[in-house]
């Protein structure tokens, strides 16, 4: 059987490319009436009037100033929101700049040989506990500071050079050390959604009777190739760790169609709820 | 059994990280920031560097801040000799401050930045020459600045028009230290709020 098109990742680089081009927006469009119907980074934004925050990096900044603003919380609880029915780490396939530039990494990869050192994908949770108990003691939003995505966003909208030696750490620590390592196991947005991906209404199903266990799916899969494990073994119906991205690429791949990107079913076996409390 | 490793190594990567950042918020520096922006201190904590400020400023004032800012990195800051803040009517950039890092800010006298500061060495008016520029342009003339007549000094010929601050109504803002015709050193520079303490 053939692999049919790439329809998840056409529609997730499309997705990738516009909002990459709504964040630019404001430095090409130009302002009607002194305003733009968008602005801000991925920290915080605004889009026709409603406002929009990044909920960790609300969380950090509460934590840091240990204050309360309710018009802030609320702008990072509509992202929460999304992201909750969605699930999680959606926010890193399809929105992250970061992400996308580590793909463009990972392609390198491909054509050269280079070492990849695993490491516990649930250490990007504990960075994530990291980061909030560091901004609640230092009293400075940590990791908005050296945040990649942080950089990524402020050298493409306000002048290149600021901060980028982190990100050029990642980018070589990916390249040289392990693949996608940084999303994988270190990143604490990463970590965040993780957490909140497992409610997610979408999930990756599974056919049992498709499913030849070729692995395919594991080869190309960007969170970490075993959370596919349990749905492979016929343990889950769907990929429940909220590692999860939605990425689409194992159901891409799959060239017996056993995969499918799509609601998450009721039929989840019996077992699974073991896995589910061990891998968040 | 993985996951006790991982903590474990969050632990040190954590003292670690915050004996690091201590080190980098010694080196934080204050500097001008845009209205009503609050206290360093608290501002460095309320602040989401998300740049909502220095994409609404009309006279693209807001700069963000590098590296060399230590804690500060990516935070707002202005240069005031290159483009002060020029103290709009309806303050765009504290309104999109979601965090309220920038807050409080109604009419311009609520403004608090730092204080005008003049070099009476390099100021010329105070040599005896006509200058008034910084006095001329200060939105908030005959408050913020005034001219005081005298004679000049062991001249009973030539009078000398020399600006003076008002620190209760100096805002500022900077445009002084911007028009300012002396440069190297400029003859009147604002001092950020947070830096007149230790003066
Ligand atoms: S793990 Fe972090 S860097 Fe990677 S895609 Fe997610 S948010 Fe972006
Ligand atoms: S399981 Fe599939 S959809 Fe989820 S991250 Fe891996 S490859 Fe992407
Ligand atoms: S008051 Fe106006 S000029 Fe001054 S920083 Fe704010 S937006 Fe810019
Ligand atoms: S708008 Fe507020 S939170 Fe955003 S960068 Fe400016 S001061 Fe910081
Ligand atoms: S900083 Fe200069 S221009 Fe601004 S209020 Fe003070 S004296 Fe006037």
């Amino acid at each position: 059987m053939r692999a049919s098109v790439k329809k998840w990742m056409i529609l997730r680089r499309t997705v990738q490319i516009l909002i990459l081009l709504l964040f630019l927006s404001p430095l090409f469009l130009v302002k009607v009436e002194g305003d733009n119907f968008f602005y801000g980074s991925l920290a915080s934004s605004q889009i026709f009037g409603i406002q929009l925050s990044d909920p960790l990096g609300a969380l950090q900044v509460t934590l840091a100033a240990k204050e309360l603003h309710w018009g802030y919380l609320g702008s990072a609880l509509l992202i929460l929101t999304a992201y909750l029915l969605l699930s999680g780490r959606v926010f890193c396939s399809w929105v992250c700049p970061v992400n996308t530039l580590l793909e463009t990494t990972d392609l390198l990869r491909k054509k050269l040989k280079l070492p990849d050192k695993r490491f516990a994908r649930n250490t990007k949770v504990y960075v994530m506990l990291a980061v909030l108990g560091l901004s609640f003691a230092i009293g400075v939003p940590v990791f908005e500071i050296i945040s990649p995505i942080g950089s990524v966003m402020r050298n493409l909208l306000f002048l290149w050079g600021i901060g980028l030696f982190f990100l050029t750490a990642i980018v070589l620590f990916d390249l040289l050390v392990s693949k996608r390592g940084w999303c994988r196991y270190f990143c604490p947005v990463g970590g965040f959604y993780q957490l909140i991906g497992r409610f997610g209404l979408f999930r990756v199903r599974i056919d049992h009777d498709k499913c030849v266990h070729c692995q395919q799916c594991k080869k190309v899969c960007f969170a970490e190739p075993s959370i596919l494990e349990p749905a492979i073994t016929g343990k889950e119906s769907f990929v429940s760790a909220g590692d999860c991205s939605l990425c689409g690429a194992c159901v891409d791949v799959c060239s017996h169609q056993a995969l499918t990107l799509g609601l998450r079913p009721y039929n989840q076996p019996a077992q699974a709820g073991k896995s589910m409390t061990t891998n968040p | 059994m993985a996951g006790w490793q991982a903590l474990l190594k969050t632990l040190v990567g954590g003292v670690a990280a915050y004996e690091l950042l201590r080190l980098m918020q010694k080196g934080s520096k204050p500097t001008l920031r845009p209205p009503g922006a609050r206290d360093e201190d608290e501002f460095l904590a309320l602040c989401s560097r998300c740049g909502k400020c220095n994409q609404a400023c009309p006279y693209d004032s807001i700069q963000m801040a590098s590296v060399d800012f230590g804690l500060g990195l990516g935070t707002p800051y202005i240069t005031a000799r290159d483009n002060p803040c020029w103290l709009c009517e309806d303050f765009p950039c504290v309104n999109a401050c979601p965090t309220e890092a920038l807050s409080g800010i109604k009419v311009r006298s609520d403004v608090k930045m730092g204080v005008a500061v003049i070099n009476k060495d390099a100021c010329i008016a105070y040599k005896g020459l006509r200058c008034e520029v910084c006095y001329r342009e200060c939105p908030l003339i005959d408050e913020a600045i005034t001219l005081q007549y005298s004679l000049r000094p062991g001249d009973n010929i030539h009078a000398l028009f020399a600006p003076v601050i008002n620190p209760e109504k100096c805002v500022g803002c900077g445009i002084c230290e911007h028009k300012c015709v002396v440069s190297d050193p400029v003859a009147i520079k604002v001092t950020p709020r947070g830096a007149g303490e230790l003066l």
